[in-house]
């Protein structure tokens, strides 16, 4: 028996291989269900140019019901963006991984929405509670009730 | 690079639309797949929006959102409508669809022979042009020269523009949910309300009684036996519906859907009590047992959703609710722990390094608001087609 997430994940899998990643998404491992990895970069003209970051994604048995827990991999390779919603630690505030995540969302439209979150930055600053963020963090970023103020 | 691991269960054959070779084919199997969980349609629901979702996906999804998946418009169980024309499409290509593959890919073979013969190099363009099936335009198609366009893909321009917030994809706003939802009710009798709490559909002049059970009566031409001792008749009453339906004589009581139940107004004994009238296990706790009643009544709802002929019977929907609970189960384990400790090595490290500094620190902020000014909107648009991004 396969459950219902590990079946959405294997058709989202099947389509990556098939048609590809997003433009400047890459998939580096998927070796099981529960943790993918992919590297991101922003093409064209932005902040980031010519830096590839490195996306984790996490999936519970619930997923697609409930959003996957998405962050940047911060180790001795690769760092997260500098980025007024991206901490030190990799979390990401994005309204989309939280409160507003829908079932219809799939992990290549995460990608393709952090690139975007990317591609807009126009100043390259930390969240200005990163410091107190960080050192209070949860490992799992959707254990953390991220106040969302944009529009 | 993908290993064993999932390369094995893709092997499986589990049916998606990239099993089509010609994008118009797999453009038209997608369109009879629920967003959700990706399958082709069960039990199809159309909400007042007009979105159609499988309905035990929606049902899950409900318990935690009241909005539409697709375009976030609010929505409520009692918006759900069935939606048998969809259901018998979605058969009727289940039945077509192996052989529309066989024929599709026999064409597909037979195209990239004539390609061969005509131009040998052009036969080396891959089969899908590496572009994302949704935004392509280039189709292939099967009575003519398959010339490969490439996609309108700008990728220079692709990340300027922020992703539009929501899908302008509400085609049929005008079929907002108009006065007449009551009449497809198939009950008769009274003038129906829908219950506030359970959105079950009441005779207006049993609400009251309905209401005060905890959402547990239902209307009967009978009103008025809301009676001290009403309870464990009630009780019997259900006991003996549920091994009715079990022997599938009472046909009739199969069309009610299950209310919802309000969980935290009833003792321990009432909530077993909705177990056994289900003739459900109640092992368990108290959390269990409210999961488990909550699943079922997902589970039975569901399958009312669907037409008579491809509705389950209640000992498969008991072993589909057995399934589910063991699946919630296994999650839990890991079955090699070695490989477990090695993968997740990292991660213990770290938090053992965080737990002693933790510990150092004595300080602790279990849940703070994290909050900073967010200006530009981050809301992936749910229709990937319709974003002008690339």
């Amino acid at each position: 028996m396969t459950s219902i997430s590990s079946r959405r994940l294997r058709k989202e899998l099947t389509e990556i291989q098939t048609e590809g990643c997003p433009t400047g998404i890459t998939l580096l491992s998927a070796d099981n269900f529960e943790t993918w990895y992919f590297s991101i970069e922003i093409l064209g003209e932005s902040l980031y140019q010519g830096e590839v970051f490195k996306l984790m994604f996490r999936f519970d048995s619930s997923y697609p019901i409930s959003a996957p827990a998405v962050q940047f991999v911060v180790n001795q390779e690769s760092t997260a963006p500098v980025h007024p919603h991206v901490y030190s630690n990799g979390h990401i505030c994005a309204s989309i991984l939280g409160t507003e995540w829908s079932p219809v969302l799939s992990v290549s439209a995460v990608c393709v929405t952090l690139q975007s979150m990317l591609a807009s930055c126009k100043s390259k600053e930390r969240p200005v509670d990163n410091d107190r963020y960080v050192r209070y963090a949860p490992d799992n970023p959707k254990k953390t009730r991220f106040h969302y103020d944009g529009k | 690079m993908p290993t064993n691991n999932v390369q094995a269960l893709l092997s499986t054959n589990i049916p998606d639309p990239s099993d089509f070779p010609m994008t118009d084919l797999r453009q038209l199997d997608a369109s009879l797949r629920c967003t959700i969980c990706g399958e082709l349609y069960d039990a199809p629901i159309t909400l007042a929006c007009g979105h159609c979702f499988c309905s035990l996906c929606i049902r899950e999804h409900i318990v935690k959102e009241s909005e539409c998946p697709s375009c976030r418009k609010s929505t409520s169980e009692g918006q759900f409508r069935t939606n048998p024309i969809l259901e018998a499409a979605v058969s009727a290509w289940k039945t077509a669809r192996s052989t529309i593959l066989r024929l599709s890919r026999e064409e597909q073979d037979r195209i990239r022979r004539r390609q061969k013969e005509r131009t040998p190099r052009r036969s080396q363009t891959p089969l899908t042009n590496g572009k994302k099936r949704k935004r392509s335009t280039s189709t292939v198609s099967s009575d003519s020269d398959v010339v490969m366009v490439p996609g309108p893909s700008n990728s220079s321009q692709f990340p300027s523009s922020p992703v539009p917030s929501k899908s302008k994809r509400s085609r049929r706003q005008d079929m907002e949910p108009s006065s007449d939802p009551q009449e497809e009710e198939m009950m008769q009798g009274g003038q129906m309300v829908n219950c506030p709490v359970c959105n079950v559909s009441i005779v207006m002049g049993d609400i009251n009684t309905h209401l005060d059970s905890g959402c547990q009566k239902k209307s009967f031409n009978t009103s008025g036996a809301a009676t001290s001792g009403a309870k464990d008749e009630w009780t019997k009453l259900f006991l003996k519906k549920g091994k009715n339906r079990e022997n599938g004589i009472d046909a009739n009581s199969a069309t009610e859907r299950i209310p919802k139940a309000s969980y935290d107004l009833l003792k321990d004994k009432q909530v077993k009590d909705l177990l056994h009238a289900h003739n459900l296990p109640t092992l368990g706790d108290r959390k269990m047992w409210i999961a488990r009643h909550q699943r079922w009544v997902m589970i039975f709802n569901a399958n009312l959703d669907k037409s008579v002929s491809n509705r389950k019977n209640t000992k498969e929907l008991r072993a589909e609710l057995k399934n589910w609970e063991d699946s919630r189960k296994r999650r839990h384990l890991v079955d090699n722990t070695t490989t477990h400790v090695l993968n997740n090595q990292g991660e213990f490290v770290r938090l053992i390094a965080e737990a002693r500094n933790s510990k150092t620190r004595k300080e602790s902020s279990p849940t703070v608001m994290w909050q900073h000014s967010q200006d530009d909107d981050v809301v992936a648009d749910s229709e990937e087609e319709d974003q002008p991004l690339s």
